[in-house]
């Protein structure tokens, strides 16, 4: 799932940065939305159930986004894709950091 | 450590199987072997069962979305629009349901890919098939995106929702993350979006009251079937409502330990209540709890600026899960209240500056909330429509019914969290006591309400579940049968003037899509324009109560554009018993030949209409500048008309007169 996301990640980042078009580009991007980072970040609070990170990560997930859209706007700071690279370098790191912490069990 | 999750995989599968066909261990190879073949041909078999009805619900779903036809539909909602392969599609979806659920152990990844398939069925219709979104508001909320995408700030004093602004501001970044021009392609697929992701919660939250058995499954399907609200449209109610459901399933999940067999306080003994501390489920550490915490604080505060009402609900409900102890995070409430409190009192200044009165005089009205939500909806217009209008509140009315049964099935077996799902699914009912919400109160009270309903009402029906394996699969079916129909009637009784065509989706285009400053009016405020230009074009309504004086409030209120569709008419005649071509026959041509406008676009369900100079004519006409009340009005002074003087005509003095003057007395100066 870690690596899904991760992929997700890199190619919803790769995608916009490039600009490049193609039909299920706004499918990656709500994928991007609702996983990004939330599941990382909720697999590094090693819950003993895989529903509750799924349902808990897919919450927290957008509650960043909505969040970090949120900061942007009242702050004057609007730029989307900045938004994008802060909850992927987030994603990613918590992918990191839970995948060092499976491999310490 | 992948090996042994392999391991552990393949012994579990194979424990499952064989549970799942009864095979018993016998010492001896030769009996096992055979024993675990013939599991693995049922398990096969069962899994194509599965697949072919998958395979033949989703096909005939496929083949529907061709035939239906959505002009026929009316008062009774898509009843008659609807195709004989959609009703099949949902009774092969409905008959596979059944079958899995009527095995000894259920395959909950078969249930799940089934219930999954069924939302798409039920919740697809009509955005699919007109390949446009249903609620013309949500065209709306894209013009706010699209305003957020332009200029980087919201629009002050507009519009109340722009004071809970972070839906739209996601909006515009996801807008831009996906190259999208607009954020009107998101809107067709948000339904299926919102309700399939509420799959997951709703199905925990079942877990964690009733048990992991099947009824966890029936009180999703009767879950779905209870959302006939429509409240899953690109809006920020239906984000919030997906965090709502989200956070109270972890909560309940984090108190679900009881099931583990540790002796839970009786509910009935109040400080009991006031002091316990429930029972983690096994595995979870404090440290895990406080993360979970921590997540669910922050999914609070996107709540908070993202929608004004589902955080308030949230809040009663965790007020009174602390009071009666069935939540480890007792201070959660008082934290989701600063937030809100904070963001009402700084961010939403200018809503409740304007609308203090209204939102304090209204706290304790009751009847006020009751006779806006339920009464006036059920006042006036076509006879069929307002028994659907009741049939819609009957059958929210039989769920609350059969839930109270639930309830008390569930507090006689003594199932530890009952009481706490009580509790959670009666306190959103408070909210009617504090706000009518425009009329919509009972609405997202049930909404907020549904997810405990539906799991109280599904522990009602489990009964059913320990009948015979053949007798409990056709009562299952028969269930969700009558469920899914009752949703897609249900649902619906609006779809006639709340879906959108295409003709008004590229109507509103040839309207909205110029820079130019116009000023665009509709008759009744069902139609997609605002999706652009928010700060560059004035839409209103012609004014109230105007359908039938459509000229007269042409006249006086001048837009340079009208816009009509079915939508408004269907409105007009289900809601105002209106005739049939009331707008897109007689209301067109007289706006023609009495108000001047001309027609620049037409389809056959839209229709766009331009002043013209006549037009100006015939608004002086009728409407001449009158002066208002104590406000002085500059005239033109009347211009000077020379007149031949008179020829002085000489008067003779009489001598008497001439006498008089002599003899007078000289003036004096003070």
């Amino acid at each position: 799932m870690l690596g899904v996301v991760a992929l997700i990640a890199i190619g919803s980042l790769a995608v916009t940065v490039t600009d490049v078009h193609f039909p299920g580009r706004a499918l990656l991007a709500v994928a991007f939305a609702a996983t990004v980072p939330g599941i990382p970040i909720v697999a590094t609070f090693r819950i003993p159930s895989r529903e509750v990170q799924f349902v808990l990560g897919v919450a927290l997930s957008l509650a960043l986004g909505l969040l970090t859209s949120f900061v942007e706007l009242e702050t004057g700071a609007w730029s989307p894709i900045a938004a994008q690279v802060m909850l992927t370098a987030l994603g990613l790191t918590a992918s990191m950091l839970a995948l060092i912490g499976r491999v310490h069990e | 450590v992948t090996a042994h999750n392999v391991a552990t995989a393949a012994g579990s599968w194979t424990t499952r199987t064989q549970q799942a066909v009864g095979v018993e261990h016998r010492t001896g190879s030769g009996p096992i072997t055979i024993a675990r073949r013939r599991s693995a041909w049922l398990v096969l078999g069962e899994w194509i069962i599965v697949v072919l009805g998958l395979a033949g619900g989703m096909a005939l779903w496929w083949i529907s979305l061709k035939q239906f036809h959505l002009d026929d539909s009316g008062p009774l909602g898509i009843v008659k629009a609807m195709p004989a392969s959609y009703v099949g599609a949902i009774l092969v979806l409905a008959i596979t349901f059944g079958v899995q659920m009527a095995r000894r152990r259920p395959n909950h990844l078969a249930l799940g890919m089934i219930v999954a398939c069924l939302v798409v069925v039920l919740f697809s219709v009509p955005n699919l098939v007109d390949g446009t979104a249903q609620m013309p508001v949500a065209y709306v909320h894209a013009g706010f995106v699209q305003y957020i995408g332009e200029h980087h700030a919201i629009l002050r004093g507009y519009d109340a929702r722009f004071d809970w602004p972070a839906f739209f501001a996601a909006g515009s970044v996801l807008t831009s993350i996906a190259g999208l021009p607009d954020a009107r392609p998101l809107l067709e697929g948000a339904p299926l979006f919102f309700e399939l992701l509420a799959l997951p919660p709703v199905l925990l939250l079942a877990r964690s009251i009733i048990g992991r058995g099947r009824t966890a499954w029936l009180a999703v399907v009767l879950y779905y079937s209870g959302c006939w609200f429509g409240q899953d449209y690109f809006a920020p109610q239906a984000m919030g409502h997906l965090l709502y459901l989200s956070s109270i399933a972890v909560m309940f999940w984090t108190v679900s330990g009881a099931w583990e067999g540790v002796p839970q306080p009786r509910p009935y003994n109040f400080w009991e209540l006031l002091t316990r501390r429930p029972t983690p489920p096994p595995g979870l550490t404090d440290g895990s709890a406080f993360a979970i915490q921590l997540a669910l604080t922050t999914i609070i505060g996107a709540m908070v600026v993202t929608h004004q009402l589902t955080p308030v609900g949230f809040i009663i409900q965790l007020g009174v899960l602390s009071v009666f102890g069935v939540t480890r995070y007792r201070a959660l409430w008082l934290v989701a209240a600063l937030f809100f409190l904070a963001w009402f009192s700084y961010g939403a200044k200018d809503f409740w500056l304007g609308h203090l009165g209204g939102l304090v005089g209204s706290v304790g009205q009751v009847n006020s909330s009751v006779s806006k939500g339920l009464t006036s909806r059920v006042a006036s217009g076509n006879p069929t429509y307002l028994h659907m209008q009741l049939v819609r509140t009957m059958w929210s009315g039989m769920f609350f019914a059969v839930a109270a049964v639930g309830s008390l099935v569930l507090l006689r077996r003594r199932t530890p969290l009952a009481f706490a799902a009580t509790l959670a699914g009666l306190s959103p009912f408070v909210l009617i006591g504090l706000q009518s919400y425009g009329g919509e109160i009972f609405l997202r009270t049930f909404l907020y309400a549904m997810p405990f309903l539906a799991i109280l009402s599904a522990a009602a029906l489990s009964p059913l579940l320990r009948l015979p394996i053949s007798l409990r699969g056709m009562a299952v079916t028969a269930i969700v049968v009558f469920a899914t129909f009752g949703l897609v009637v249900t649902r619906s009784v609006n779809v006639a003037f709340e879906r959108v065509t295409a003709d008004s989706v590229n109507a509103a285009q040839f309207v909205v899509g110029g820079t130019q400053s116009t000023k665009i009016a509709v008759v009744e405020s069902f139609a997609p324009v605002g999706y652009a230009g928010i700060d560059t074009h004035k839409v209103g309504e012609l004014g109230k109560n105007c359908e039938p004086t459509l000229v007269q409030c042409a006249l006086r209120m001048v837009p340079d554009f009208i816009f009509l569709s079915t939508e408004q008419e269907q409105y007009g005649r289900l809601r105002m018993q209106l005739p049939d071509g009331w707008l897109m026959r007689d209301g067109e041509q007289q706006l023609i030949r009495s108000a001047g406008y001309r027609v620049v676009y037409e389809r056959p369900h839209a229709i766009v209409l331009k002043s013209t100079r006549a037009t100006a004519k015939a608004a002086a006409k009728m409407y001449p500048v009158q002066p208002k009340p104590g406000v002085k009005v500059w005239k033109k002074p009347k211009a000077k008309v020379w007149k031949k003087p008179k020829p002085k005509v000489w008067k003779t003095t009489t001598h008497a007169k001439v006498q008089a003057r002599a003899t007078a007395k000289p003036r004096t100066t003070k």
